[in-house]
């Protein structure tokens, strides 16, 4: 059987608001923390905009190496990057109206 | 396959895709003059017209792709949200007209038609056979306005098609006013 991947739940499968995280907890000594944790405005972006955030940092913000490396053209890594900015900016207004 | 038939600029574009595009715009003006050939306007395609010199198919060529990325490029800077480069519109634009290449090398089986009595079913036929390399060289120009200016849905849809009246209107216009003084 193939392992599932998880992906991290952002929003309330109920109500559709922003989810905090209450409870952390160390696999090592079983340690458990719990509390009302926002989450980084990051780690609320879908798992493959982040890992396109994170190829972004890695070649040092140049959009022209990131479109070697994909084997993409300029204009189409550029507009996932716009892409990505105008998620940001709705998640940014998200959190606002939902305090 | 299909995104490299229809949206080519996913993997081309800026400086690359421009010498492409210049390159098969050249072979197609070859073409074109030999199987007399007019791509007189932004998105015309007339077969069988007058003889004239090779750089007056050149010239028709340039015209047309210069007035669809002034006509493109306007558009974007005045709709698109996102920062765009002259270079991506001019590049994917030339790639865009690949397509009339096929166009300028069917015509070679085209009759010479004067009037409208003319026509006959081997023009019916190969003009049929054109249409979808017309249709071809339309949908890439959108994708390229598509790609280089991050706009999509249908209000790039809207802004394209008028850019492309634009582009057309002017491109007759330079190329009625300029000819006659070019080739008296």
């Amino acid at each position: 059987m193939k392992p599932i991947k998880k992906s991290l739940p952002l929003s309330c499968p109920s109500c559709a608001s922003p989810l905090k995280v209450t409870s952390l907890a160390c696999e090592a000594c079983d340690t458990a923390v719990s509390g009302s944790f926002e989450l980084p405005l990051l780690a609320r972006l879908p798992a493959d905009d982040l890992q396109f955030v994170i190829d972004f940092v890695k070649s040092s913000g140049s959009l022209k190496v990131m479109a070697q490396q994909l084997g993409l053209s300029y204009p189409t890594v550029r507009n996932r990057l716009d892409d990505i900015i105008a998620n940001i900016e709705t998640i940014e207004k998200n959190i606002k109206t939902s305090r | 396959m299909n995104t490299w038939l229809l949206r080519p600029f996913t993997y081309i574009a800026g400086s690359k895709a421009l010498l492409l595009g210049w390159a098969i715009m050249l072979i197609t003006s070859v073409v074109a003059y030999f199987s007399r050939t007019h791509f007189d306007g932004a998105i015309d395609a007339h077969a069988g017209a007058t003889v004239m010199p090779y750089f007056i198919y050149l010239l028709e060529a340039l015209i047309a792709w210069g007035c669809m990325v002034l006509a493109c490029y306007a558009a974007a800077a005045i709709f698109a949200r996102s920062s765009f480069r002259l270079i991506d519109i001019a590049g994917t634009l030339a790639l865009a007209r690949t397509p009339l290449l096929a166009i300028a090398l069917i015509n070679f089986g085209m009759p010479v038609v004067v009037n409208p009595m003319d026509i006959n079913p081997m023009v019916i036929t190969l003009a049929l056979i054109s249409l979808p390399f017309f249709i071809w060289m339309l949908v890439l120009m959108y994708q390229s306005f598509s790609v280089s200016a991050n706009m999509k849905g249908n209000k790039a849809v809207i802004i394209f098609i008028v850019a492309l009246i634009v582009a057309e209107v002017i491109s007759k216009a330079l190329i009625s006013f300029t000819f006659p003084l070019l080739v008296p």
